[in-house]
This record gives structure tokens, sequence and C-alpha cells, in this order.
């Protein structure tokens, strides 16, 4: 509960970062009940209604075969949500297990391990995760997978730097002496203080892995049409720019940067946060 | 914070007036403030500073008359710039045709305007300070902490220079330090500083056999001079307020031997011991 | 000259574990692929002998250590196999293919770097002022802004809406004769030639993808301008700096920001390779004829000799860039070269 005293308190500072952490919860009840909410059918086409501009009946248009893009927006924002949620918790998971060992034993341990960190960290990330869905096939599970991997290396560091710092801190000692092994040391005592790091990367690396997600659908990768995903979306709509039919790409488009918007402001007012509460 | 608390100081051109105090005395803030090299968030809440008669603010880039006032630093080498060699360094400030003399006038060889600070020693950086602060012709130096970090050969030639070149133009110095007998040897009056506050003002051989204020007294016992055998070194009691807590009026109070309870009603009067001689305190040393 | 020397071989060593693992990561990614690899090189509708051959050809059937060295030998001979599409030896039709994206990615870092560093100035002057806050927010929103849609943007704002912009169908319009290739950059090339014309529409086709390109960049530029030049500003010879009443403009610009530009341009080199990837999405939205159009083709088209031998190459020039970055570091920094 002290947790939630410290979010209060430093949202009360800073009314920024709270609009846009409200923002956040909207858009993912949105994601969760919007499919009850929505009118039209995501999936219906109806040639007749093709390429309409936005009006009171399709508030963002139709697209080409006569979907309602908003329809398909809400739908869409479950998908991306998902994908980029699951493929940051897969990538904490591995990258806190890889920098708590590295962190805390040290020697060729670590050094294996930043071998490997590096090695990923060495390829530009968009290009690996191309090289990894077209390796392992073209999935919704290997898009996850890849812009995991992909984002491995930021926790792994963090989490390594952090238990690093406080490996030879008084309470580990404490703890140690108490009787507990190495391993409980570390997940139980050590490891909780890294949190704070860690929710700030994660809402950083959340909004990357949606623009990685939506980009890797935008040149054909993961998702398929039918399907509705922000970034298949886009491309779709991507044809009709030069002919003047713009809400087709641009409403997905400002909905994925709105929401990558909104997870970084959040992640910056999180970090000031902890800044500030750790300076006092 | 309120770092200074009714400050009042005077120099006169061609004197070296030393401004002596411990560490966090605010001595440092106060020469920021005449040299206008304060952070642009500062501000004067009472009093002012006059250069020749004429009010002056505590930033230079906002003042609308100029107050020939340099300073030179206490750490030399971190005060230059260090990706641009001296020599050009100079030329920013005095132009190319000056380069020549202002090394010499520090004695230092010409052959050096080539070098990078990070290439000479903590001496002849001071030395560049100090031919960069004589560049723009000042009528006031204030000199804060200059031999600091300094070996003792390197600091007795620095003071030497600062002292030939004060008389020779006529340039008032203000020497700032936590050094006490560095001030003594080199100082013709001397201004004692404790917590933002300035506690007494008096001609150097005044102030080292007849001191007025219980703190410059201390200061003096608690120099290394003082003692026979380390054994006696003396300790001043107590700490340096913490300013951003609610403070006495006399910020001595704490750390005095002669404090009493009329110390903490109002503000130690400025009494004037002789025409160059004052004290703020109470019940001062007789 | 000696320790300089040292400094570069001692770098080279110290990369080659990450190109090593690159490598292994590149092979790695070769093998993987479900099924039969035979196959996925072979292309489509191969015939049961062609596959055959294949996997002699690969040594699918030996066991892997082997099948690695022989790739290793491969590479080191610089083959990267042959593309389905083009026919062509992979390398080969990377390198034909790369100057498009050098000329690409070198504008728009040039460009960010003309965005960013006066925003990262600004705000770090006027710190916590309304400038510093507008400054934060474009930044932010322009690290929030996928390069597929800021290119998709600017060409129905600058192409569709407002006209001044050539179609996004290339590096020249279309019909007309390239310039003779002397750097591969088609601006240059076409003004070595005085062809002027050329020259002017090979600009004006360059322009829009690479403000695409650059707006990806702006983000962390403006950050760390911003961040060093605060560094700077509070630091001791700048105070200094004020005393001796120097001219406003060398204050800031000679002594302030040449002071913070080691880490920025550090930062560019990082983001330089980071566009490199980035061009993948901004070549197909322009029809940019460079090397990450060339892998999307591949990609949709299952070349993966292709698509493999991209990633690698695009890897293996990222470390090499880091390190050129980290040697050039050491030089510019007068106080590593001269050993102070």
């Amino acid at each position: 509960m002290a947790l939630i005293a410290a979010l209060q308190d430093g949202f009360r500072r800073d009314p920024l970062t709270a609009i846009t952490a409200g923002f956040l919860v909207a858009v993912c009840a949105l994601a969760l009940i919007g499919p009850w909410l929505t009118v039209h059918d995501p999936l219906a086409t109806d040639a007749a209604d093709a390429l309409r501009p936005p009006s009171w009946r399709f508030p963002c248009g139709t697209d080409q075969v006569g979907r309602d893009i908003c329809t398909r927006i809400v739908y869409a924002a479950r998908l991306d949500l998902a994908i980029a949620a699951s493929a940051v918790v897969l990538a904490i998971v591995v990258g806190s297990a890889l920098g708590s060992v590295a962190g805390f034993f040290g020697g060729w341990i670590d050094r294996i391990a930043m071998w490997v960190v590096d090695t990923i960290m060495a390829f530009p990330l968009f290009v690996l995760a191309m090289g990894i869905v077209a390796a392992l096939g073209s999935s919704v599970e290997n898009i996850i997978y890849a812009t995991a991997i992909v984002n491995v290396p930021f926790y792994a560091r963090t989490v390594r730097a952090e238990i690093n710092q406080r490996r030879e801190a008084g309470f580990v000692e404490a703890a140690r002496v108490s009787g507990n092994g190495s391993l409980r040391v570390l997940a139980y005592h050590l490891f909780p203080t890294t949190v704070p790091q860690l929710a700030v990367q994660m809402t950083l690396t959340m909004g990357w892995a949606m623009l990685n997600a939506a980009s890797l659908s935008y040149i054909g990768l993961g998702i398929r049409p039918p399907t509705p995903e922000w970034g298949i979306m886009v491309a779709e709509g991507a044809g009709f720019i030069i002919t003047g039919e713009w809400w087709v790409a641009l409403f997905p488009g400002l909905a994925l940067v709105l929401v990558v918007l909104s997870l970084n402001l959040l992640g910056d007012g999180l970090r000031d946060m902890i800044d500030a509460r750790e300076r006092r | 914070m309120q770092a200074l608390d009714r400050v009042s100081l005077a120099v006169e051109p061609g004197e070296i007036v030393g401004l002596v105090g411990e560490s966090g005395s605010g001595k440092s803030v106060l020469s920021y403030a005449i040299s206008g090299l304060l952070d642009p968030g500062a501000r004067i809440v009472g009093g002012e500073i006059r250069w020749r008669g004429v009010p002056i603010g505590p930033i230079r880039e906002h003042r609308t008359t100029r107050a020939a006032v340099v300073q030179i630093f206490q750490n030399p080498r971190a005060s230059l710039n260090p990706i641009r060699p001296i020599g050009r360094q100079l030329s920013d400030v005095a132009g190319k045709d000056r380069v020549v003399p202002l090394l010499e006038s520090v004695r230092l060889d010409a052959s050096k305007a080539r070098n990078y600070p990070f290439e000479l020693s903590g001496g002849q950086c001071q030395r560049v300070g100090i031919a960069l602060a004589l560049a723009c012709e000042p009528e006031l130096l204030i000199a804060d902490e200059p031999t600091t970090g300094l070996d003792v050969t390197t600091e007795a030639a620095i003071m030497k220079l600062i002292a030939d070149l004060s008389r020779t133009r006529g340039m008032a110095t203000l020497l700032v330090t936590h050094n006490l007998p560095l001030a003594t040897a080199h100082c013709r009056r001397i201004v004692v500083m404790h917590a933002g506050q300035i506690v007494e003002s008096a001609p150097v051989a005044t102030l080292t056999g007849a001191p007025r204020h219980p703190y410059s007294a201390e200061l003096l016992a608690a120099t290394p001079q003082h003692a026979d055998k380390p054994d006696d070194l003396h300790v001043i009691g107590g700490q340096l307020p913490d300013l951003a807590a609610p403070l006495l009026p006399c910020r001595f109070a704490t750390r005095c031997g002669r404090h009493q309870s009329d110390c903490d009603a109002t503000s130690p009067p400025l009494s004037l011991v002789a025409p160059d001689h004052f004290v703020a305190c109470r019940h001062p040393l007789c | 000259m000696a320790p300089l020397l040292a400094t570069i071989l001692r770098r080279l060593l110290l990369g080659f574990p990450t190109l090593f693992g690159v490598v292994a990561v590149s092979f790695a990614l070769t093998r993987l692929l479900p099924g039969d690899p035979a196959v996925y090189f072979a292309g489509a509708a191969p015939t049961p002998e062609a596959i055959a051959d294949l996997r002699r050809t690969l040594l699918l059937d030996r066991p892997l250590p082997q099948q690695f060295a022989a790739y290793l030998g491969d590479l080191l001979h610089g083959n990267l196999g042959r593309s389905l599409v083009t026919g062509q030896p992979v390398l080969q039709d990377l390198s034909t293919r790369f100057p498009a994206t050098l000329e690409l990615t070198l504008t728009a870092i040039a460009l960010a770097l003309l965005i960013a560093v006066p925003l990262g100035v600004a705000g770090a002057m006027r710190k916590g002022s309304g400038i510093d806050h507008i400054t934060r927010m474009v930044s932010t929103t322009a690290l929030s802004l996928p390069s597929f849609f800021t290119g998709l943007l600017l060409v129905f704002v600058f192409y569709y809406l407002m006209g001044i912009a050539p179609a996004p169908l290339g590096r020249l319009a279309p019909m007309s004769f390239p310039p003779p290739e002397r750097t591969g950059f088609m601006v240059l090339d076409a003004a070595l030639a005085g062809d002027w014309a050329a020259s002017r529409d090979a600009a004006a086709h360059l322009l829009l993808p690479a403000l695409a390109l650059a707006i990806a960049g702006v983000g962390p530029l403006t950050r760390i301008t911003r961040s060093a030049m605060l560094a700077v500003l509070s630091s001791d010879f700048i105070r200094a700096a004020r005393a001796y009443d120097l001219s406003r403009w060398k204050l800031v610009y000679a002594y302030a920001l040449r002071n913070a530009m080691l880490p920025v341009l550090t930062t560019a080199g990082v983001v330089f390779s980071f566009l490199i990837s980035a061009n993948v999405v901004v070549e197909k939205i322009f029809s940019w004829p460079g090397i990450g159009s060339y892998a999307l083709e591949a990609l949709v088209a299952s070349d993966y000799a292709a698509v493999q031998g991209f990633v690698l190459a695009v890897a293996t020039l990222y470390v090499l860039i880091n390190i050129a970055i980290d040697i050039l570091y050491g030089i510019v920094d007068v106080r590593v070269r001269l050993g102070g």
C-alpha cells in the first residue's frame, strides 16, 4: 500500500503524468469492453459502403471493402496491447533472470550473459525482428517472441546494474547471515529493489514494442488480414493516401501514435517521480 | 534559502582585503554575487551591491553599468575550457596581440600558448586564470581560494604574483579563503565571515593581536601555527548551522562560549571599535 | 601515431566476440527454418533433384559444426548466397543498392542534427521554461512516431495536399535517365556531370524520405543535446568564462556547445545505425531502391538467402560503425588523443 500512496503523491505533483495514466487506463478499458460497445461488425464487408469519408454513421470512415474503421480500431486495440504486453512481460522475465544472475554472481557467468546481450544488441533491432520472424514463420506468437528477444537486453542491463550496485549492501549481508541461500537472497531480498527502475523501463519499452509489432505487421509479417491490427490497417490504407482517401491510414496510425505517446510520457513521468523520491 | 544575511563590506583601490571563514560560510556566494556570477535565479532580497557608488545586480549579464571586477577560482584547471589551447582562450578575451604580453606578465613562457589546460600544472593553470582576469583590465580582482590545492612553493609564487600585480596596477583585491595564516600574510585588512554573516572586520595587526569577536579568536586559536604540538590543535566546537532550518539572529550563538540569553532576542549590533574596525557581537571580547 | 594504432587494434579485438556472436546468430537463423532448409533456399516449385543438390551444397547432411565452418568459409570469401529473385550473388545485390540507402541515411542524420541540436540547446539554455517544455514534447512525440506513419503523413501533406513534393516513386522522376555513377549519391553525381536539373530533381526526391527518417532520429538527439548542454552549462569553466565577459555567441557555441558535442556525436552514430534498419519501411513507402526495399522484396518472395544476407550484412555494419565511433571518440577527445 506504500506503493499506492507513493503513486498518489507523485501524481499530485505532476498532473500531466496523472492525465496520461488516466488516458492509458481508459484505452485499456476500451480495449477490453469496446467490442461490446461498438455498433458495426469489424469484419463485415459491404462494397456499397467502400471508402466513405468520416460521417456520423462511420466516425472514422470506411475502408476499401466497406468495413467501419472506428470499430476495427477498437478491436485492434486488444490485439496490439496484448502483443506488446506479452512481449514486454516475456522480456522482463527472461531479462531479469539473466541480469540478476549476471549481476549477483559476476565472474564468467556475468561475462557470458553480457556476451549474449551484446550480441542481441549488435543487431539493429528491427532487422533482428525481421530475421526472426522470417526464419520462424509469420504468426502472432513469433512476433511476440521476436519483440521479446529484442527487448531482453534493456531489462538484463537494468537489473544487472541495480543488483550489482546493491550486492554488498548491509541488508544483503543480513539476509545471508540469517541462513538464506544465495538464490533466496537474490530472489526475495535483492530483486524487489529493482522494481521501480523496471517499472520505468517497462512503460518505455511497451511503447517501443507496440511500434515494433505494428511496423512488422506493416511490412507484412505477423498478423494477416482481415484481422484488425493498427499496423496492417495503416498498410492497407497506404495506397489510398495518394488518391485522397486519407482516413483509411490516418486514424489507425493516430491511434497507435497516441497510445505510444502516452506510454512514453508516462514512462518519463514515472522516471522523474522515482528520481525525485530517491533524491529525497 | 537565504545564504547571506546583512553583509556589509567595502574595498578600496589598491588594497588587498581578506575574506576569511570556514568552508560553507558563504564566502563563495558573496564573491559570486560581487562578480555577478550567480545562477540566473538568484536575487538580492535586501540591501545592495554598489560599484563606485552605483548599485549593481548579482547577475553579470543583467547589469546596466559594467563593473570592472573579475574572479579567479579555486580549481584552476577546471576553470579553463578543456578543449581549447590557452593561447586561443586568451585571444578570445583579449585579442591576438595581447596574448604574449599577458603571458609574460604572469611569468609564463610564451610557448605555452599552444598547450591545453590538461598539459599544464595547477600553478600554471592558475597563472593562465590570472592572465585571463588581467585581460579584462579589472579594478577589482576577487581571488576565491586561489591557492587551495597547490603546493606551498607554488602557493607562495602565486600570491607574490597577485601582490605584485595589485601594487603595480593599483588593483583592489579581495582574497577569499579559509586559510587565516595566508590572509594575515598578504592582506592589509581582514573580514571574518560565519554562516553567511560578517562578524568582524579589522586591520591585520589588530585582528591577530586583539580580536573582538569570539569566532575570530577561535579561528586564530585553531591555526596550526598556534599549537606547540599536534595534540594542542584547537578545534572550534559545534558545526556551521543548517541554513535551510530556522536560524537564531546570531548564527554563531550555538557554538559561542560567551552566549547569553539576550543574544537570541535580536541581531547582534554592529559596533565600531575603531575607524577601520567593527564587530557584530553583543558581548565581544575586550 | 602508435597509441592510436594500439587503440584501434584493441577496439577491433574487443569487438571480435560480438562479431562472432552476430555470425553465429545469422547462421542459426538460416538453420532454424521450420522444415527442410534446402526447400527454402531452392525457390518456388523446385525439383527433387534441385533440392538434393542444394542439400549437398549446404552440407545439410553433415554435422552442424561442419556446416558452421563451411558457412564461415563462405563468408570469408564474400559468399552470402544467391538471390532467387535477381539470380545474382546477394553480396553483389547489396553493394549495388547500398549507395542509395547510404545517401538517404546520411541526409537523414544531417537533417536530424539540424533540427535536434538547436532545439536541445534552446531547451538547455532556458531550462524549465515554455520553450523547454515544447522541446521535450517535440522529442517525445518524435520518439512515438513510427517511420511508416511519418512517411505516409509527409506524402499526404506535401504531395497530395500541397503538391510541392514529387510523387514517391524513387530517386528520380520516372522515365528520366540516371547520371553516370561516380559516388553513388545521385544528387552529387548529377552535379558532377553538370546536369543541374537532374541534381535538383534528385534532391527533391530525396527530401521527403530523408525527413521521414530524420524525424525518427530527432527524439534521442534532442534529448542528448539538451542533457549534455545542461551538464556543460553548470560546469566551472563556463562560470569562469562568464567572468571574462565573453560574447554570448562565443560562450554558447564555441565554449559550451563544442564541449557538449562529444556525447551528441556518439549518439548520432548510434542513431545512424538504428536508421539503417528504419530504412526498410521508409524505402518501401517511397520506392527507394536501397537495401531495405531489397530485403523487403526478398521477404515477400521467400528469398531466404537474400533476407539472411541482409540481416548479416546490416548487423556487421552496425558492429563496425560502433567500433568506428569508439575510435573516433578517442581521436576527437583531445585529452584521450594526447594521452592526458
